[in-house]
């Protein structure tokens, strides 16, 4: 289907974009911008296309459903993200290694012989308006910790003794975790009415559930940490990262290697 | 007696203290993660079989076979909300004795801060005319006006924690007095009681009857399930209250009970003729008359293409003896047992649907302090109050911004008081 071919276009748009940075001075400041609009655009096409087809099909959902659109949407998220923190992240190498993370999700998504990437109708559960709050909210609020965790990690690499590129981080690192914790939650309370609707119980301790109570918790220590203790640099950084991984946990490893109520993997 | 006072105090910080608030959600987010790697609800032989026969006593000494519902997880989240509670507390009257104590700065000291502009020719009268369009008038003197915006947002921090406690409030009522169920029913089946789940299954009557109208399970060209529907009706006193659709996400609410759909099953019932007699039994069901007592052990829907056959056991001289009927061939339809001649007719089989049934008082506490939560968030993260101070002078008014949290807010929000003036 069309959806598919877009994709695809997509994904080797991200490819030249990753190239253009690493290879080109000239797109690091003026044309950098506007090239990542193009990329987005075709993203956003991709999706509003997939939904289309989602209707050709008659089966008429967003493209939220399952495992494949839940990477591609997650990629969209982090794009998204960068283009509207871009004043902030006066730290281009957040930038870019995000654009590379989208990169990477777009290749895994689209080019992995494991993924199923048919659109499928939506099983009764899933047939609800809170699924679409709820999955698109976790996803900012998994972007949002991805740039944070990449704040976190570039923290470690930073040249020793230059405090103000440390402090532009902490700061990079700093929005991105209070917006990501106002979306995580929007999306655990989200998932709450959801389950409520769907099953009769607003909180189950499924390990999903008790997983991405585990990451919010993780937040809310490194918001207590730096707002109430004064923590920062290291402490901080570690701490982002230790968060991060736990969102992975959540979206991937509960999957995989625990069972539960939410059965996106195949 | 001041010992007494002191040993108290020692208590209370401790227990109001941000440490302790931490070390809590630690805890607390370490046995969570203890709860989801070890497995929860299973039987003792699968225990012993993972994890070991000494890994079993552990593991049942601690209750990490149900973490989330042993005593000392409960302690935990009480205790975090008693923690959350008392610093909050505390919390909230320095806030509130901070902020009694507003004074308005001097114009000497107006001019010299950063974020302030002088508006010539404004009266301090009309500039607070203008302001008090957006602003809440904080303290008026004689030549000095303090003015704000998005107080509130101070107290988000309170908001959100106080929302904790409220949704914890909340599923705490519904633990308490609310109740899970289930009740089965087919088509034109009426029952007014639920199956409550737990270790021992016990029944609680409703004062209304449950009626199912119809039930269908629909699917889509590729054989995914798409949609089940329970019609239901409920009836109270022989008259008919209501009438709904039941479907996944969408529950029907009555009387503090909501029933949901949750799964669905088939039954089959079997039609016999005993000495000539037409009898009926359902899959689960023991017949007994006159001495004979069969049920129905298996039933096939097509035995090597002879058509459907059920495996009947029965009691000869007390023995218990099995056969099989099968309704299409003569001879295998009609036999004699326990001194009876049983003939089997036929089969029909019935879709049942599942309900869940729930029952939790707590759930619009719980409700409020979700919004609550996600409104504390929003104040807090997205908006900061902003503070503006007046002074006036014989030819204009000095005018000074001051927010709380980032300098950048102030810069901003003079930015737009003077384009309010400059533009008129
Ligand atoms: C998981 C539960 C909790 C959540 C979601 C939470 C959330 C927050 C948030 C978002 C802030 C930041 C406010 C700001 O930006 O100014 C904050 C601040 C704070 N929290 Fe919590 N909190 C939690 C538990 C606790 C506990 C258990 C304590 C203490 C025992 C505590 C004490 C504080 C204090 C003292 C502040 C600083 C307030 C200030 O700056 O004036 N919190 N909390």
């Amino acid at each position: 289907m069309l959806n598919e071919t877009l994709f695809l276009i997509t994904t080797f748009l991200y490819l030249v974009l990753i190239v253009l940075i690493l290879f080109s001075e000239a797109t690091r400041k003026k044309y950098l911008f506007h090239s990542i609009l193009v990329v987005f655009s075709f993203h956003t096409l991709a999706l509003i296309t997939r939904w289309l087809e989602s209707y050709e099909l008659g089966y008429g959902h967003a493209p939220l459903s399952n495992y494949y659109e839940s990477l591609v949407f997650f990629a969209w998220c982090i794009t998204l993200l960068s283009l509207l923190l871009k004043k902030n992240l006066r730290y281009p190498s957040v930038l870019h290694s995000a654009l590379a993370g989208s990169l990477l999700i777009m290749i895994y998504a689209n080019l992995s012989p494991s993924i199923e990437r048919d659109i499928k109708p939506l099983v009764p559960a899933l047939q609800s308006n809170w699924l679409h709050f709820h999955v698109s909210t976790c996803f900012v609020a998994y972007a949002s910790f991805f740039l944070s965790f990449l704040c976190g990690i570039l923290f470690f690499f930073q040249s020793k003794g230059s405090s103000s590129t440390a402090s532009i981080l902490e700061e990079i690192n700093w929005k991105s975790v209070s917006i990501g914790f106002v979306f995580l939650t929007a999306g655990i309370l989200t998932g709450a009415v959801w389950a409520h609707y769907a099953w009769g119980s607003y909180w189950s301790w499924d390990p999903k559930e008790t997983w991405s109570l585990i990451t919010w918790i993780i937040y809310a220590l490194f918001l207590h940490g730096r707002l109430v203790k004064g923590w920062t640099g290291k402490k901080l950084a570690l701490l982002s990262v230790i968060g991060f991984l736990s969102v992975l946990f959540t979206y991937f490893g509960v999957n995989f290697l625990l069972s539960g109520l939410h059965s996106y993997a195949t | 007696m001041s010992q007494e006072v002191t040993y108290g105090k020692k208590v209370y910080d401790f227990l109001s203290s941000v440490k302790l608030g931490i070390s809590l959600l630690l805890i607390i987010a370490a046995s969570s993660v203890l709860g989801t790697i070890i497995k929860q609800g299973g039987t003792p032989e699968e225990y012993v079989q993972l994890y070991t026969q000494s890994g079993y006593r552990i593991i049942k000494l601690f209750g990490l076979d149900d973490v989330f519902r042993t005593w000392w997880f409960i302690l935990l989240l009480f205790l975090f909300a008693l923690n959350l509670f008392t610093c909050s507390l505390k919390r909230l009257e320095r806030d509130l004795r901070r902020n009694s104590k507003e004074t308005i700065p001097p114009i000497e000291n107006l001019r010299k801060m950063r974020n302030s502009l002088y508006l010539s020719g404004l009266s301090l009268e009309s500039v607070t005319e203008e302001l008090k369009k957006d602003y809440k008038v904080l303290i008026k003197e004689e030549d000095g006006v303090c003015l704000e915006k998005w107080g509130f947002s101070r107290y988000g921090v309170h908001f959100i924690h106080f929302s904790i406690i409220i949704i914890l409030l909340g599923s705490l009522l519904g633990l308490l007095f609310g109740l899970r169920g289930f009740v089965s029913l087919k088509k034109g089946e009426e029952k007014s009681y639920v199956t409550l789940r737990g270790k021992n299954p016990e029944e609680t009557k409703l004062d209304f009857l449950l009626r199912c109208k119809d039930f269908r399970v629909d699917f889509y060209a590729d054989g995914t399930p798409k949609d089940y529907v329970t019609e239901i009706e409920i009836l109270k006193d022989g008259e008919k209250i209501m009438e709904k659709r039941i479907r996944v996400n969408e529950p029907l609410k009555y009387e503090g009970y909501y029933f949901y759909q949750a799964s669905y099953g088939k039954e089959a019932t079997f039609y016999f003729e005993v000495d000539g007699r037409k009898r009926s039994i359902t899959d689960r069901e023991v017949f007994r008359e006159d001495g004979l007592i069969m049920r129905v052990m298996r039933y096939e829907p097509s035995i090597h293409d002879f058509g459907p056959g059920v495996l009947v056991a029965y009691l000869q001289n007390g023995h218990p003896e099995t056969t099989w009927f099968l309704r299409d061939v003569q001879k295998m339809r009609l036999k004699e047992i326990g001194g009876k001649k049983v003939e089997f007719i036929d089969v029909k089989e019935d879709l049942y649907t599942v309900l869940e049934v729930t029952k939790d008082p707590g759930i619009y506490i719980v409700w409020s302090g979700f919004s609550l939560l996600l409104f504390g968030l929003f104040t807090t993260f997205f908006l900061s109050p902003r503070k503006v101070y007046l002074r006036g002078d014989s030819t204009g008014t000095w005018v000074a911004v001051h927010s709380e949290k980032r300098r950048e807010d102030s810069e901003r929000e003079l930015k737009k008081i003077g384009s309010r003036f400059y533009a008129q």
